[in-house]
């Protein structure tokens, strides 16, 4: 696996987190995840201020954005990444524990890519996370500006 | 002898608003009205009343047709003309009972006239009757809005049961999983079992929370009325439920009904997996599915199977939520799946019902109202 691009996690359940780079590492994607656990740091990455000031440049391949988050919830920061001319191109994947109607319709309102509800099974959720990573950090062609590792 | 339209105990007061430039006239109305024991209150002029219509709810206003700077008639028009006062109703008291008059009133919007000199029981007896219809108007409307926020909380409740309860539930099972990876080959059977267990609890729960959560919407969703092929849904199921295997289905005779076609597919699927379910224990599973004729303007479905059945001392049990016939080692289940069914075919104004005996197949039928073309 040689062109491995960077993944943005935000997650602030501990549990979740680790289930999710758990699910990822079993694909070897783990090592490519930037973890942020709320909205707020989730910002400051991709704006490249506060704590990722110094971060090198570049967008990651792809934003995996847990909905409920303390500070700012992740549709806060969808909203915002899609209203900036230099970030609305990185592909933005919703990860929520219930398929809501109003949260999947706001989503997409607000430009989400994709909407994926962690499922229950953790068989099920290991398959879901590993396919998301494969395919955004592996198999899709990111926007010019993306980056391989750090 | 208590007066005949007395204030019910315990309730509010209302405003009878007596309108007359004559305080005379004022106080004559106002010991009339007195045993009634409700809010009297006068205004001097059609500009004071109102002034008082503004800030204030009132049950019926008593208004004099001859008064001098804004007559009657001027007042009912702006009254009439305001969000407030719009459906006030007024009664007008006046001397002239000429058919011009009259019609003047009502064109106003006067609901009813009263003639001086006041007869004083026919006075009170009218008023009375508006003071009865304001209250439970009032009440009514107390009475939704109170089912509105109850609405509101159940929402929001159930948009945090299906984040908030997911979540551990899905911890639980994951790390159970881990667990189990971790361990592999270095823990005893009976270890191994309770961590089993432990995984098919949380797989269980995480099925009772969707289905509760279904159960839920099904009483909120907007409903939508369309014609629905019976027939063609019942095909779409049965594929859905996987192979074939060895149930010998017989459907015969599904008409189209009228009905919301994403309830009416949780109501079969209900059914027909059901049927599978109670029928999978049997050499020779054989599901029948059909119409019959019911009572008028209605049609009556019916999925009718050689399962386990159950006894008829229970049939009421069968639609209640979480209520279950059989063990959960024997059929699997969450003991919803019946009540989603009945919430949904009474939102359609039909009836759901049950026969069946123990080792001896079950049937479950129910209605639905026929709807014309809809």
């Amino acid at each position: 696996m040689s062109d491995l691009r960077r993944i943005l996690l935000a997650e602030d359940s501990a549990a979740d987190l680790e289930l999710t780079l758990e699910a990822l590492g079993q694909h070897r994607l783990a090592n490519e995840v930037v973890v942020v656990r709320d909205g707020a740091a989730a910002l400051d990455y991709l704006y490249r201020r506060g704590e990722h000031a110094r971060r090198p440049e570049g967008n990651p391949a792809v934003v995996l954005l847990d909905l409920k988050m303390p500070k700012v919830d992740g549709l806060q920061v969808l909203k915002q990444v899609k209203a900036d001319e230099s970030l609305r191109s990185i592909p933005i994947v919703m990860l929520t524990s219930s398929r809501e109607e109003q949260d999947l319709v706001e989503s997409y309102r607000l430009g989400a890519n994709a909407y994926v509800v962690k499922p229950v099974d953790f068989g099920r959720f290991v398959e879901a996370v590993s396919q998301l990573g494969m395919f955004w950090a592996v198999v899709n062609e990111p926007p010019p500006g993306s980056v391989a590792r750090e | 002898m208590p007066p005949a339209h007395a204030r019910p105990p315990g309730s509010e007061p209302v405003d009878i608003l007596l309108v007359d430039d004559r305080p005379d006239k004022l106080l004559a109305a106002e010991a009339v009205l007195e045993p009634l024991g409700e809010r009297l209150v006068r205004a001097r002029s059609g500009e004071e009343a109102l002034r008082h219509l503004e800030q204030a709810d009132v049950a019926v206003m008593l208004l004099d047709v001859h008064m001098p700077a804004m007559d009657g008639f001027e007042t009912a028009r702006r009254a009439r003309g305001r969000e407030r006062s719009r459906q006030t109703p007024i009664i007008f008291v006046t001397a002239d009972d000429d058919d011009a008059t009259l019609a003047q009133g009502y064109a106003l919007g006067a609901v009813d006239f009263i003639r001086t000199p006041i007869v004083p029981d026919v006075l009170r007896a009218k008023v009375a009757v508006f003071v009865e219809l304001f209250r439970t108007r009032r009440q009514l409307e107390r009475e939704a809005e109170r089912v509105l926020s109850l609405n509101e909380e159940l929402e929001a409740f159930s948009y945090s049961v299906s984040h908030d309860l997911r979540a551990p539930v899905r911890h639980v099972g994951g790390f159970v999983d881990l667990l189990r990876r971790r361990t592999e080959g270095t823990l005893d059977e009976t270890a191994r079992r309770h961590l089993d267990t432990i995984g098919r609890a949380a797989t269980h729960m995480g099925r009772l929370i969707d289905d509760l959560l279904a159960f839920s919407r099904m009483g909120r969703a907007e409903f939508m009325r369309k014609r629905v092929d019976l027939s063609r849904l019942v095909r779409e199921l049965r594929s859905e439920l996987g192979p074939p295997g060895q149930v010998d289905w017989q459907v015969n005779g599904l008409p189209e009904v009228s009905g919301d076609p994403a309830m009416l597919r949780v109501v079969l699927s209900n059914l027909l997996s059901n049927a599978v379910k109670y029928t999978r224990t049997r050499a020779r599973p054989r599901i029948e599915i059909g119409a019959q004729p019911g009572e008028a303007a209605e049609t009556v479905i019916f999925v009718r199977d050689n399962g386990v059945g159950f006894d008829m001392r229970y049939a009421d049990k069968l639609f209640g939520v979480f209520q279950r016939l059989h063990g959960s080692d024997e059929f699997e289940g969450t003991g919803i799946g019946l009540a989603t069914v009945r919430r949904i075919v009474h939102r359609h104004g039909g009836r759901t019902w049950a026969e069946g005996t123990p080792d001896g197949g079950a049937t479950f039928y129910f209605s639905l109202p026929d709807h014309g073309e809809g």
